[in-house]
């Protein structure tokens, strides 16, 4: 594999182009790495606008048709709704874990059964998302994928 | 389509709860023993009519466990009751009505108890592919 890098003050922007004869494995994962470059959400808390790094966002949850994102200790608003959010957020990161939330798998510390019969994760924050069980077969097959390609 | 699966899927766990409870009444001798024709269509009539029960009253209480069981609980013995007494196999009298109702907890309990061991198993399925995914990290 060859890398060529070019640094020069007369480049705008990052430019990256690979050059390829077939998208493997390893190369797929580099791509998604890529893509989440310098890729940020905007989000708003007490009138001042922010730029959020999704491997920052812990969930994010729809209440009464506002979106919030909750980051480690953060709370932001967002004017995307839950459908764009999870349009936009990389796919193998985030997942719906009940209908009004998306979840950041890589923010999991471990899963806690209720004696309710519901699931809950526990984040490395210290809070507790409920996964419904219509999403538990969802989430089984994201792990077993991001595990694949690992 | 969604409603017919979860209904179906109700009747299947509440008609095996309620066989296996009645199956042991029978056997403890607390009721009669009944015909295996007879007590079938009974079982799945009144499977039938809890399920449909449980699955309309799902729609509208999600939030709160305990009165969602109050309501179950109730309204299936309820429900199962007045099926029984159209059909002519209960007596409009207290104790059957108490017979109902100590079934109908004992079906809730297990299903309860499936509920929760299927979410054990869950949560311990998902906690090894977290570990599993964590160490190859």
């Amino acid at each position: 594999m060859k890398l060529h890098i070019e640094e020069s003050s007369d480049f705008e922007e990052v430019d990256i182009t690979i050059k390829c004869p077939s998208v493997d494995k390893e190369l797929s994962k580099l791509i998604e790495k890529i893509r989440l470059y310098g890729f940020a959400l905007l989000c708003r808390k007490d009138e001042t606008t922010y730029l959020i790094k999704p491997s920052d966002i812990f969930y994010v949850e729809s209440i009464d048709d506002k979106t919030y994102v909750y980051c480690k200790q953060e709370v932001y608003c967002s004017d995307l709704k839950l459908y764009e959010m999870e349009d936009k957020l990389p796919l193998n990161i985030f997942i719906r874990v009940r209908k009004n939330c998306i979840l950041n798998m890589n923010c999991i510390n471990n899963f806690k059964s209720r004696l309710n019969g519901k699931i809950e994760a526990c984040l490395d924050n210290e809070e507790k998302i409920e996964i419904s069980r219509h999403y538990v077969v969802g989430l089984k097959t994201k792990f077993t994928e991001v595990e694949a390609r690992k | 389509m969604k409603y017919i699966k979860k209904t179906l899927a109700y009747i299947v766990s509440i008609f095996t709860a309620i066989m296996l409870i009645l199956g042991t009444l029978c056997y403890v001798g607390a009721i009669p023993s009944l015909t295996l024709s007879e007590s079938i269509y009974k079982v799945v009539l009144m499977a039938v009519v809890t399920a449909a029960f449980t699955t309309f009253k799902d729609e509208f209480i999600t939030d709160n466990p305990l009165l969602d069981f109050i309501i179950g609980v109730i309204g299936c013995s309820v429900l199962v009751f007045v099926v029984g007494l159209i059909g002519g196999w209960m007596a409009f009298d207290l104790y059957s009505f108490l017979l109902v109702f100590g079934v109908t907890i004992l079906v809730y309990l297990f299903v309860w108890f499936m509920t929760v061991m299927q979410s054990k198993k869950d949560a311990d399925e998902l906690n090894e592919q977290l570990t599993s995914l964590k160490n190859k990290k």
